[in-house]
């Protein structure tokens, strides 16, 4: 018998059923949707990963860190051992680190631990001062302005563009170049333009400064693109050595301790030529006694939690699924019931076990067929919508859109499959009961 | 063509045995007889004679637990679902008394379901089907679900299928048990001109006395056996 007259007898004998066939199908179509969602958001997820923060810059770039240890990513928070033997990172780092093959550039930061919080000409906002010192080649992205001068000990500064919006000039980044900026430091700072007391002051004097701040002022010159550097406040690391730089009068003379010389620098930030080089550039920095941190290998992490959570939801994604099997088991044990005695008709007008087993067994796939292709064709349309929603909310942080519910063909044509397979499998119990019932017993009992 | 001498069916020391529970029923217990072409057989016989087994038997839907059944000079193989499927597709058609129709299939799929089995091409069976319900008189509703036809046509579908692979033996179980007096006198006279024009042999199971005595012979069965065998009085 041909396949086309197997499908038209299994879609008549569903067809003869529609209460039945339609809330099977509705629970395949259901879980259907879970897990194409559940796969599109996965994909979508790895996807957006690396469109974030995979330009090519940034998958270039390497975090040199005076920390022996790697930072380790997890959605949990970071984790880094004590290293007791750590590597200061000074110039003669950052000149070594330079010469190293496939670097094109090494280009230092130091954390000015110093500033406490700042406030922009023209608003009362108060903002807490999460500032850094660069130097004049660090590979920031301008979305305004320009970039300090080599060498600058000038009170300019960069701000991110996360300010710029909250600052109300999301869309104008520009109007802020030319402002002044005031920063307020810590208490008993004792950097740059702070009035340290005389070594003759008294014990009171002394406390009096030591719960003292001092006001810094500085003109905004640039502002820092959208990105890992938008909650950025940078300053030229000529005026961060300044700032680092603790003053104590002693008697005549006035010691001065530059914390970024004693200590090194926070990071460096080394570039490689090409994406292939940066595990090898990561190891030497490892060799030469530095941790690393790499964009690359965050994203590479972000891909393995995201594949992680792929499996776990793809396994409940399948549970469902399974469940929707089932069901469909539970459907066609009731067809081969309701319909012993035209399997009883069909037996006795010359069908063999194994016409009905295929029969059921195509009615069975048939309801896996349908279930899937409409799940897709849900899946779809719920994924836009999650495109959608999540779009917006990007958008209001003017972060960049994307996708985060991909469906690839594969996908589509992969889901269909799966749920056809299991209605077959689902059917094959039902099938091979129906094949054994005795034909003579069911038309002897009437209909 | 009438009655020939050849024997079609030849039933040799058939016996059937069920089991309900710790009981132990003998269906049929070592019987014999034969068919010949173009005959009608009646069997009669009380509830639980056997006489269904025996008809079903014949009809390769039930293996008996001795005995063999020959069909046209072959012994048929009751083990072999190949051989008995195509047996019952190619050789025999069935009636019933509760007409083994499927209600949501029209008149004419009813009758094309022998022809899908045996991979008849679809405009072929639609032609057959035609042909076959035009025999019965029932072309005009060959498009009507089999629920929605009366009983008298309901089985006349039944005689069309069971005729639309040119069987040599119809199994007639109860044809009429369902049916008034005119519509169960349509039915035998159809059977009647099958067999005694187109030289099929009919085996029909009855009740009915006056049904029994428009066949060609009589058997009687009693507990699994023959009590009886008698010929038509016309």
């Amino acid at each position: 018998m041909r396949i086309v007259d197997y499908t038209t007898i299994a879609s008549r004998n569903l067809r003869g059923q529609p209460v039945r066939t339609g809330l099977t199908i509705i629970a395949l179509v259901i879980s259907t949707v879970i897990l194409v969602i559940m796969a599109a958001i996965s994909i979508g997820g790895k996807q957006a990963i690396t469109e974030q923060f995979g330009s090519d810059e940034s998958l270039t770039a390497i975090t040199v860190t005076p920390n022996q240890s790697n930072g380790s990513l997890s959605p949990f928070g970071n984790v880094q051992e004590v290293n007791s033997g750590a590597s200061k990172l000074d110039d003669a780092a950052v000149q070594l680190l330079s010469k190293q093959a496939h670097v094109t550039s090494s280009s230092p930061r130091a954390h000015i631990w110093e500033f406490s919080h700042f406030s922009v000409e023209g608003s009362d906002k108060q903002f807490v001062a999460q500032a850094e010192g660069v130097a004049s080649d660090a590979k920031l992205p301008l979305k305004a302005g320009a970039y300090f001068h080599s060498n600058d000990d000038q009170h300019v500064v960069m701000l991110g563009q996360a300010y710029a919006k909250e600052l109300g000039y999301a869309d104008n980044p520009a109007g802020l170049i030319g402002k002044s900026i005031q920063i307020e430091s810590q208490k008993g700072y004792r950097g740059a333009d702070a009035a340290i007391p005389a070594a003759s002051a008294s014990q009171q004097e002394s406390e009096a400064f030591n719960q003292s701040t001092t006001n810094l002022r500085a003109t905004i010159v640039g502002i820092v693109d959208s990105g890992p550097d938008q909650n950025g406040l940078f300053i030229p690391l000529g005026w961060a050595h300044l700032v680092r730089t603790a003053s104590y009068n002693e008697g005549a003379s006035l010691r001065a301790v530059d914390a970024i010389t004693n200590d090194g620098y926070s990071t460096i930030q080394v570039n490689v030529d090409e994406i292939a080089h940066v595990q090898f550039v990561s190891d030497i920095v490892e060799k030469l006694g530095y941790g690393q941190i790499s964009t690359l290998s965050q994203i590479e992490r972000l891909q393995q939690f995201s594949t992680t959570m792929w499996i776990i939801l793809g396994a409940v994604a399948l549970i469902a699924v399974v469940a929707a099997a089932l069901g469909v088991v539970n459907t066609m044990l009731m067809s081969v019931s309701e319909q012993r005695y035209t399997i009883g008709v069909w037996r006795a007008s010359g069908a063999r076990r194994g016409f009905i087993v295929r029969l059921f067994l195509i009615e069975a796939g048939l309801l896996g067929l349908v279930g899937g292709l409409i799940g897709v064709g849900v899946g779809i349309v719920v994924s836009k919508f999650v495109n959608d929603y999540v779009n917006v909310l990007l958008k209001a942080q003017d972060l960049a859109l994307v996708n985060i519910a991909v469906i690839p063909v594969w996908l589509m044509a992969g889901t269909v499959a799966l749920t056809s397979l299991f209605g077959i499998l689902a059917g094959v119990y039902p099938a091979y009961r129906a094949a054994r019932q005795d034909p003579s017993q069911t038309l002897s009992s009437g209909q | 063509m009438g009655i020939q001498n050849k024997i079609l069916i030849r039933v040799d020391g058939v016996s059937k045995r069920y089991s309900r529970g710790q009981e132990v029923i003998t269906a049929l217990s070592d019987l014999s007889l034969d068919i010949r072409k173009g005959e009608i057989l009646a069997i009669v016989g009380p509830s639980g004679s056997g006489k269904t087994t025996l008809s079903h038997i014949i009809g390769g839907l039930i293996t008996p637990d001795t005995g063999t059944v020959t069909v046209a000079g072959q012994r048929l193989k009751m083990g072999s679902d190949k051989t008995i499927s195509k047996y019952r597709n190619t050789q025999v058609g069935f009636i019933f008394q509760n007409f083994s129709l499927v209600p949501s299939y029209t008149a004419a799929e009813n009758v094309m379901i022998p022809l899908i089995v045996a991979n008849v091409a679809p405009r072929r069976r639609r032609q057959l089907a035609n042909q076959y319900l035009s025999l019965v008189g029932l072309e005009h509703r060959a498009d009507q679900r089999a629920d929605k036809l009366s009983g008298g046509e309901r089985q006349r579908v039944s005689i069309a299928r069971a005729l639309v692979n040119t069987p040599q033996i119809i199994i007639a179980d109860e044809p009429t048990g369902n049916l008034d007096t005119a519509r169960g006198n349509e039915i035998m006279k159809i059977l009647e001109a099958l067999s005694h024009q187109q030289g099929i042999a009919v085996l029909m199971v009855t009740h009915d006395a006056a049904l029994a005595k428009r066949a060609d012979r009589i058997i009687h069965i009693r507990d699994g056996v023959i009590a009886k065998e008698s010929h038509a009085n016309r």
